[in-house]
């Protein structure tokens, strides 16, 4: 239930649209009922005064049913409202919640789960806590509080009454609900496997099916598609038999309810204790109480998705972030010169050391090249001159003062990186590049874009700066992406510039030109490239081999 | 794609629900006429109490029909609506078989242009959406079609007032939901497009963290997000007001119409017109004479989202086929020698990515193709497999017309390493194994020993069992290209074609590669794409591409 209490205190910015939303839905429930219970009350009486000639002044109670209907009418529709308005701003708190809780831990608390298929949980279990409102406390509350005034109500005729209703609604809403979660839970996880293996097959095809149309093994995973595409269908026939049982429990005890009040209230009329009017209306109000009651099996289901889901969330944002920024950070200092003593390095729960007692010296304006095979921790070099993971060993002096005085987003304010795999959002060239200056005008777009010899090419699209680059930067050629990534770097303009690679992937011609553009970038910035390969070296001034 | 071909589609699975939905429709009639007859044994036993002041013992016969008849509605709800799941599962079933084996017969180059989370999505759990229309609004029609009346065929005897405002009412409600369902539909299809693309930019914004953390643009980024989600809540109010709206006129009809009903039975008991026990019936069926055309309302929805739904489908089903496989000459040929004449080709109607290549390779040997990017030479594979056909000339196979040849059966010459292979999900000795389903542990070793990664294999945790991550993770891009070329070494195959092998390698595994192919290349027919100038001297052909017009290499072809 811990759970529960984190994703309250997160609702509680919002609770006056919340409790709006609780209202309205309590208030229409309780008219719907008045409104039957009232007419039946209403026509034993009408009928009685027919029968005995006694006068009965109807004015009221046909005036109070024409009230009811409208209340009735015009609740629904503001407990929609309401409750969803309350759900949309309960949406983007969660986002923005989750988002600036997950942002301090990346990278390093996210590269145990960098993979495609654990994005899309997340963003699966986002809108699952989307539904916390509507779906679970929305219809607990109000259900609970109508259930209380109906107990209240049929208690002050008969306690019998009120308790043998009050037992049918947990059992209808309460035991049957909970039994049947239990069973579909079992269900449940097998049909998340099947799911998720589903999916990594359905990659497997989309993105192999050149090589599988060549190898001839389309049909090989169609069939292992097929496999688990009956799994799924074997789990959903088994879940609507669970959910058939609902909703057959629910008939039978609805039916009960109101077969239960005539067993107990007709000897009561028939004593006298209880006016014959009143039988009618309270074997509708038994009927009609179950209106709350129905809410609850898919509230319970919606909370053990939810609860699941923010488990997940949970233990994602609850780690610490590895990298703390000191108590009094020092302000910029006045070179920007690099240094590595002895630092030795090993990415967290991993036991392999990806750099060992490495020292080397790079001075403001220098440019130095560092070479090694693929996996000799080049990259994690940056990693910790960006300071996105903690030192372990050793000592990296940035501007001949210890790296790990200064603030991690001072550092990073300072630092230029163009990488092999730079990242371009989905989104308008424009926007891409704002990321690196947002109040840049447009002129300075167009400055940056010239620098990085892309200004033609943006000219010639028919939306300019608006064009959108589609998904990660897939619309571009590899040398575009890697110009446009250049481009924002330009416009953050850094005195130090790290290079990742930035050629790698292109052809020759595309290469040379785009050392020629880097070459003017690196003007007056202590620069250091990293690579596998001689391409770019002969830029440097001076290369540190790793091997 | 247009609605009525949408919904004409989902219409066509109507077959797979077949029986099991109609007999869960007859079962749920039968529990509602038994509903009928409840409702008129309470009314008399509730009149017999108040009215003719029976004792219990008197009325219970009527209260041991009330439960028996309970029970048995439970039991017929129960079965129904297993049914009805049972009937959507298995429709579903078919919707995804068809969606996935039209996926597998896509021609690959068309499948680039989609994201391929969104077409995985579509063709998996994105068939949950139409579950609702199966399971509940198909069969909640029939019911509303039907129950209704059979309850007025019940109050119209009794009490032709109230049967006459019943029956002039209910056409309201279907004419009300089918006129702002519609409006709605239109503003639901405008909505998928706009939430796909804001989750597409939480996503992206959440993939591109450690981007965003160097530009130290996290936190505007969170403000971003906060935008983009209440756009979201704006926008889907907006098509929800609708929806609500239509919920509003039938919740209206339903309340304020039984309020009518029940004022003015009220009035006809006070003169005496009719007795309680009818009243008192024709008020507790009124709100069930109501219930089903609420129902139907309220799964309106699942329709609309079911349509929705089913249209980006047809997107995905309307994706173009690989070329029909027309060949009917089975080859076998120990050698291939592949002659291009005066070939031309081009994806759209007005560009050309080939143009009038003319050349022969040699059988065994090495073919470079090389050319700036955008020249067209990852085209030149794809038309050697097969994958797409030339425009203008032809191909040949020693002597065989490419076109004449049964495709299936051609590739099983070639082996084929694109410029970054995907690794299936599979253990690394199942993914070699790939390339040839016969060869032994012995054979897939050395395979892997040839493309220099055996060592690296047994290094890591699992060795040859160790199953790869998504798109194969665990492996450094290096050892990915080479445990493709292990797969292609296995390959008892006289043709291998190579996308720019090594491309972004260090040097060290870039010469294993080298090696490697031009060690294939004694034995076989080896073409590859590349612009190292280290590999062209060993090529027994180097055919130059030309340059495109500046401009079209804007999209990138696979």
């Amino acid at each position: 239930m811990k759970e529960l209490g984190r994703l309250l205190s997160i609702m509680l910015p919002q609770w006056k649209w919340l409790l709006l939303g609780m209202l309205c839905s309590l208030v229409t429930l309780l008219a719907n009922a008045a409104l039957l219970s009232l007419a039946a009350w209403f026509l034993a009486c009408m009928a009685l005064a027919g029968i005995t000639g006694v006068p009965f002044n109807y004015h009221l109670p046909a005036g109070g049913i024409r009230t009811l209907a409208i209340v009735r009418t015009a609740g629904r529709y503001a407990e929609r409202l309401f409750s969803h308005e309350a759900t949309f701003r309960l949406l983007a708190h969660m986002r923005v919640w989750f988002f600036s809780r997950l942002e301090p831990l990346a990278p390093a608390g996210l590269a145990s789960i960098h993979s495609g298929d654990v994005f899309s949980r997340i963003k699966a279990d986002i809108d699952h806590l989307d539904q916390f409102y509507l779906r679970f406390v929305l219809p607990l509350c109000t259900a609970a509080a109508a259930l209380l005034a109906v107990f209240l109500f049929a208690g002050w005729f008969s306690p019998a009454l009120a308790l043998y209703l009050c037992c049918l609604w947990i059992l209808a809403g309460g035991v049957l609900p909970l039994v049947l979660l239990r069973q579909g839970m079992s269900i449940g996880q097998g049909q998340v496997q099947s799911l998720s293996r589903m999916r990594t097959l359905g990659v497997d095809l989309i993105r192999g099916l050149e090589e599988l149309v060549v190898l001839g093994q389309t049909k090989s995973i169609l069939d292992e598609l097929d496999k688990e595409n009956k799994i799924q269908t074997s789990i959903q026939a088994r879940y609507s038999k669970l959910e058939a049982w609902a909703e057959g429990g629910m008939t039978l005890f609805v039916g009960l309810s109101v077969w239960g009040t005539l067993i107990i209230v007709i000897p009561l009329v028939q004593s006298g204790k209880i006016s014959g009017e009143n039988l009618p209306m309270l074997a509708v109000l038994a009927l009609l109480s179950f209106e709350g009651v129905q809410q609850l099996p898919s509230a319970f289901k919606a909370w053990g998705r939810i609860r699941a889901s923010a488990r997940r969330l949970f233990s994602i944002i609850d780690q610490n972030p590895l990298v703390q920024d000191p108590p009094e950070a020092l302000p910029a200092p006045e070179q920007f010169s690099i240094e590595f003593r002895e630092v030795s390095f090993s990415y967290p729960g991993r036991s392999k050391q990806v750099l060992k007692s490495m020292s080397f010296q790079v001075r403001f304006g220098e440019k130095a090249g560092i070479t090694g095979p693929s996996g000799a921790g080049k990259t994690s070099i940056f990693n910790l001159l960006l300071r996105f993971y903690p030192l372990q060993q050793g000592q990296i002096l940035l501007g001949g003062r210890n790296i790990q005085d200064y603030r991690a987003e001072d550092v990073r304010s300072w630092t230029g990186v163009v990488s092999q795999d730079c990242f371009l959002f989905n989104s308008s060239i424009r926007e891409n590049l704002l990321l690196a200056s947002p109040h840049a005008r447009d002129k300075d777009l167009w400055q940056a874009l010239a620098r990085a010899r892309l200004e033609d090419f943006v000219t010639s699209l028919p939306d300019s700066l608006d064009t959108r680059v589609g998904q990660a930067g897939l619309r571009l050629s590899g040398g575009q992406a890697r110009r446009l990534c250049i481009a924002r770097t330009l416009l953050k303009d850094t005195p130090i510039l790290l290079l990742d690679e930035p050629t790698e992937g292109l052809d020759k011609d595309t290469e040379a030109a785009l050392w020629d553009t880097l070459q003017e970038v690196m003007a007056q910035k202590t620069v250091i490239l990293i690579t596998h390969r001689s391409m770019g070296l002969e830029y440097m001034d001076r290369v540190i081999s790793m091997d | 794609m247009s609605q009525t071909q949408a919904l004409k589609w989902l219409n066509s699975f109507r077959k797979t629900a077949g029986t099991a939905l109609a007999l869960s429709i007859g079962l749920n009639l039968c529990a509602g006429i038994l509903l009928i007859v409840q409702a008129g044994a309470l009314a008399w036993s509730v009149h017999q109490v108040v009215f003719e002041g029976l004792g219990l013992g008197r009325v219970m016969p009527a209260l041991w029909l009330i439960l028996a008849l309970v029970l048995a509605r439970a039991m017929l709800v129960w079965y129904g609506s297993s049914l009805a799941g049972q009937a959507a599962a298995r429709t579903k079933e078919k919707i995804r078989r068809q969606l996935l084996e039209h996926l597998s017969r896509a021609d690959p180059s068309g499948l680039t242009s989609h994201s391929t989370g969104q077409l995985v999505h579509l063709s998996t759990d994105g068939v949950e959406e139409v579950d609702g229309y199966f399971s509940g609004y198909l069969p909640q029609m029939a019911l509303a079609a039907m129950l209704p009346p059979a309850i007025l065929v019940f109050i119209l005897p009794l009490d032709w007032i109230s049967g006459l405002i019943l029956l002039f009412t209910a056409p309201f409600i279907p004419f009300f939901m089918i006129l702002i369902g519609r409006r709605a539909q239109k503003l639901n299809q405008q909505q998928w497009q706009k939430i796909t693309r804001l989750t597409h930019r939480f996503l992206d914004a959440i993939q591109g963290l450690t981007t965003l953390k160097i530009f130290n643009a996290g936190k505007r980024e969170a403000r971003v997000v906060d935008e983009i989600s209440k756009e979201y809540g704006k926008s889907t109010l907006s098509v929800l007001r609708v929806a609500f709206l239509s919920a509003l006129i039938l919740e209206f009809m339903a309340t304020v119409s039984i309020a009518v009903v029940a004022v003015i039975i009220g009035f006809r008991l006070l003169w005496g017109e009719i007795d309680f026990m009818a009243g008192f019936f024709i008020l507790i069926l009124a709100p069930e004479f109501y219930l089903p055309l609420r129902n139907l309302g309220s799964r309106f929805h699942s329709r609309v989202s079911a349509i929705a739904a089913a249209e980006n489908m047809m997107q995905l089903m309307s994706l173009p086929r690989r070329r029909d496989n027309t060949g009917t000459t089975i080859p076998s040929f120990s050698r291939t020698r592949i002659r291009f004449e005066n070939v031309s080709f081009g994806y759209a109607q007005d560009q050309e990515a080939v143009h009038n290549l003319d050349f022969i390779t040699p059988a065994p040997g090495l073919t470079c193709l090389t050319g700036p990017s955008g020249s067209g030479k990852t085209t030149v594979l794809r038309l050697v497999l097969g994958l797409v056909t030339p425009r203008q000339g032809q191909i040949y196979v020693n002597d065989a017309n490419l076109s004449h040849l049964n495709n299936e059966a051609w590739l099983r010459h070639a082996a084929y390493l694109p410029q970054k292979p995907h690794l299936l999900g599979l253990s690394v000795l199942e993914n070699i194994r790939l390339g040839n389903e016969n060869a032994s542990a012995q054979e897939v070793y050395l395979a892997a020993q040839k493309a220099g990664i055996h060592q690296e294999i047994l290094a890591l945790p699992h060795g040859y069992a160790t199953v790869l991550g998504e798109d194969g993770q665990d492996l450094s891009g290096g050892q990915r290209q080479r445990v493709a070329l292990a797969r292609a070494f296995v390959r008892p195959c006289p043709l291998v074609l190579a996308d720019e092998p090594g491309a972004g390698l260090d040097r060290k595994n870039r010469n294993i590669i080298h090696a490697a192919l031009l060690e294939m290349a004694e034995e076989r027919t080896v073409i590859i794409c590349t612009h190292d100038q280290d590999v062209l001297p060993g090529a027994d052909l180097v055919v130059q591409l030309k340059d495109m017009p500046p401009g079209q290499d804007m999209v990138q072809r696979p």
